[in-house]
């Protein structure tokens, strides 16, 4: 991944992006097995929740792609079609792992 | 230097503001929730304040509004920082919050936050309250219409739930209260948001809590406190759920149901239990005395005047007379208290009672031994009459007041009140006084006072401080106890031990009934005589069949007596009788109603009088319908016999 150009559009050094992007691949891990987990529970506000935590984050760093796929996210949700999910969240997985290689 | 705290959920957000402001050279100290930020409040008082709005446990509205209820904090700036708008209001007055700025890229974020830097930093507060930066930024929360409309839903049914549920963090720290909780707790829901919840109860309550949080948390399995626990005067139950959801950090849900009312009811009821058990027993006894005591009691009224005035025996039976009088006033109290007397409904002037008893000679009597004890009154004057028994208001009053003359040792002050008084939602105290309108009566005493031990037990027969045999029959508070019942009134009580005694009596009356009602007059002591008028006794002991026909014939009537109800209808069929005195309990064979039903039959003008010490209610209620008014307590006297049967021969009116 190309950390200069995003880092320089937000004003940051590169050095210090790449801690942030790594932060942040670090949590959406951990936020993705709780969007699983709450769908489980049936609970909707916490999938609700984590979905905006993770997909505000993204717009922060401007990873686009990943917050586009956030608003997919959010919007099967709203939506609630169930069939959408899954594939949503293993798209969000490949990407936060292409990231993560790319750091 | 000024000092910033930063809350929100997000590491990436955390750690870019950290990094930022630390740049410019603020001090800086994050927080990832409302939870741990009120933590950190507790010993950094920031300058600006930066808040996400959606985090777990509390959220940033909640933070908002509990950082503005704290004085120590008013002068913090409050910076709500988010992606979304409030969640249902986005005005700034359910935040609290002094400005919003909406979260985007870093590069305008950094922008908006170093303007407001600025702004404060030069004093100027005051432009920035209540604007909105990058609102192009801010969109509404993404949560579906369906979402929403669950979440009221549950929130609804949080909000109107009469337990109270609490959610806790870490085993200890609230982060949830729903309205019942709060009012249980008695507290604020803000001072309540981040305590440590056993924190609020008292030794020995705490720890067993913090076990039980504990426990419940290692098992994974439902608790519930086997003790109630006591917090702000209230009784509650708690209830311990655990919740697993994988995350890190522990939760609890805790209901609380306060149970203060339901313990109260269950204590009332097993008073009431307990006195109406005592009073069968006291019923049956009395019965049975009555029937022993007529004859130590008549006797002597029958002999005395036939002895000589020098007569060696005259004093000893004088004695025994007096002796089985003050028996007789103990078994008349003990039937008030089997609540099952002959019922009597007249009108009542509960004023005029407390002045008769104020000016009696036992009254004057008892507060000679008492002379530094001031009795005042304040008598509503337009009173409601009550409708009820005189005799048994009279015994209730008097012992009320004898009580309180008698628990004062050497100087004080007696105060006895009436009033006219509407409840409008249930009184709580001794007993639960429903919404109505009532007769009031208090007597209040500066006296020792009642300790709480023996508050339970104050109405139980012969259960008194006093010593047995002094004054009274011991029975005192439990006349009154039977009377307020009969009545079907309440008691309350106030005191405590060396703090006086306050008794409130409540009578319920029809509302409005304030017009002075007329009480019946005392019957008139006049010429007990006869003229020969023919009565027939009925009765099944031999013993009062005697009485009875000795005091009769020696007043001038006629007498015949039967020894049962058969017996009585047979004599009844060959020979008439002007009156006829009827055992109401016979046994075996036909009792006073059944028997009295049969003569009607033979004589439907017959005049009668019931003579018992101890009637079945609906019985008598019966017999009531038949006609009969008058009825003649056991044991009776000369005089109490010869004025029922000289009032009843007198009466003209048809049955």
């Amino acid at each position: 991944m190309n950390t200069k150009d995003p880092a320089s559009r937000l004003g940051l050094d590169p050095e210090q992006y790449r801690e942030l992007v790594y932060l942040f691949v670090e949590n959406t891990r951990r936020e993705v097995s709780e969007i699983k987990e709450a769908l489980r529970n049936n609970d909707l506000e916490k999938a609700a929740n984590i979905v905006h935590s993770f997909r505000g984050a993204a717009v922060n760093l401007c990873l686009d792609e990943i917050a586009a796929t956030g608003e997919s996210l959010r919007d099967a949700l709203r939506n609630l079609r169930d069939l959408e999910i899954n594939p949503i969240i293993d798209k969000l997985l490949y990407q936060i792992e292409e990231l993560s290689q790319s750091i | 230097m000024k000092k910033i705290l930063v809350v929100d959920n997000h590491p990436v957000m955390l750690k870019f503001m950290s990094d930022f402001l630390e740049k410019k050279g603020y001090c800086v100290t994050t927080a990832p929730d409302g939870l741990s930020a009120l933590d950190a409040l507790t010993s950094f008082i920031p300058d600006v304040i930066f808040i996400d709005l959606v985090m777990p446990n509390i959220s940033g509205e909640r933070l908002c509004q509990i950082i503005r209820s704290r004085q120590d904090l008013k002068n913090c700036f409050i910076v709500v920082l988010s992606a979304i708008m409030a969640e249902e209001d986005p005005s700034f007055d359910i935040c609290n919050a002094d400005i919003f700025i909406a979260k985007g890229p870093f590069d305008r974020l950094s922008r908006h936050v170093d303007y407001v830097l600025e702004k404060l930093e030069q004093g100027e507060a005051d432009e920035l309250r209540g604007r909105v930066l990058g609102d192009k930024e801010l969109f509404e929360r993404e949560i579906t219409r369906e979402l929403l409309g669950s979440k009221r839903h549950y929130e609804m049914t949080l909000n109107h739930m009469s337990e109270g549920l609490l959610e806790l963090v870490d085993q200890s720290a609230i982060v949830f209260a729903n309205p019942a909780a709060v009012s249980i707790l008695g507290q604020t829901e803000e001072s309540l948001l981040s305590a440590d919840f056993a924190g609020l109860f008292k030794e020995p309550a705490k720890n067993l809590i913090r076990e039980k949080i504990e426990e419940a948390t290692a098992s994974g399995k439902e608790s519930q406190l086997e003790e109630l626990v006591e917090i702000e005067s209230r009784l509650i139950s708690i209830k311990i759920i655990p919740i697993t959801q994988g995350d890190t950090r522990s939760t609890n849900l805790i209901i609380l149901r306060d149970v203060t009312q339901e313990k109260q009811l269950e204590a009332q009821l097993q008073r009431t239990k307990k006195m109406e058990a005592v009073g069968t027993l006291a019923g049956g006894v009395a019965h049975d005395l009555n029937n022993v005591l007529s004859a130590i009691v008549t006797y002597p009224d029958l002999i005395l005047p036939q002895l000589p005035e020098d007569s060696p025996v005259r004093r000893p039976i004088q004695t025994m007379r007096e002796s089985g009088n003050k028996a007789v006033a103990i078994v008349q109290d003990l039937l008030t208290l089997a609540r099952r007397g002959v019922p009597t409904k007249i009108t009542v002037k509960v004023n005029r009672i407390i002045t008769e008893f104020l000016n009696s000679a036992e009254y004057h009597k008892m507060k000679s031994y008492h002379p530094n004890v001031e009795v005042t009154t304040s008598l509503e004057e337009e009173l409601c009459s009550l409708t009820g028994s005189p005799v048994h208001l009279s015994k209730t009053v008097m012992n009320l007041i004898s009580n309180a003359v008698e628990a004062i040792e050497d100087k004080g002050e007696v105060k006895v009140s009436t009033r006219n008084i509407r409840i409008e939602e249930p009184l709580r105290g001794y007993e639960t006084v429903p919404p109505g309108f009532y007769v009031k009566i208090e007597v209040s005493d500066t006296g020792y006072g009642i300790s709480e031990n023996y508050m339970e037990r104050i109405f139980e027969p012969f259960y008194t401080k006093k010593k047995m045999g002094r004054s009274g029959t011991g029975l005192g508070m439990s006349v009154v106890w039977g009377t307020v019942k009969d009545h079907e009134g309440y008691i309350n009580i106030k005191s405590g031990e060396n703090r006086g005694t306050t008794i409130t009596l409540f009578f319920p009356v029809p509302e409005g009934k304030a017009e002075p009602g007329e009480e019946s007059p005392p019957a008139k002591q006049e010429n007990l005589k006869g003229d020969g008028e023919s009565i027939l006794v009925v009765d099944d002991v031999r013993e009062q069949r005697e009485i009875a026909y000795t005091l009769l014939a020696s007043l001038g009537y006629n007498v015949d007596a039967a020894s049962s109800g058969e017996a009585a209808v047979n004599h009844i069929q060959k020979k008439k009788a002007d009156l006829v005195i009827l055992d109401m309990i016979m046994d075996p064979g036909m009792d006073g109603l059944e028997t009295y039903q049969k003569i009607l039959r033979i004589n439907p003008e017959q005049k009668a009088i019931i003579v018992s010490g101890f009637s079945e209610t609906p019985r008598i209620r019966q017999i009531e319908k038949l006609g009969i008014t008058r009825f003649l307590k056991k044991p009776y006297t000369m005089k109490s016999l010869g004025m029922a049967v000289k009032s009843e021969l007198q009466k003209t009116e048809p049955r």
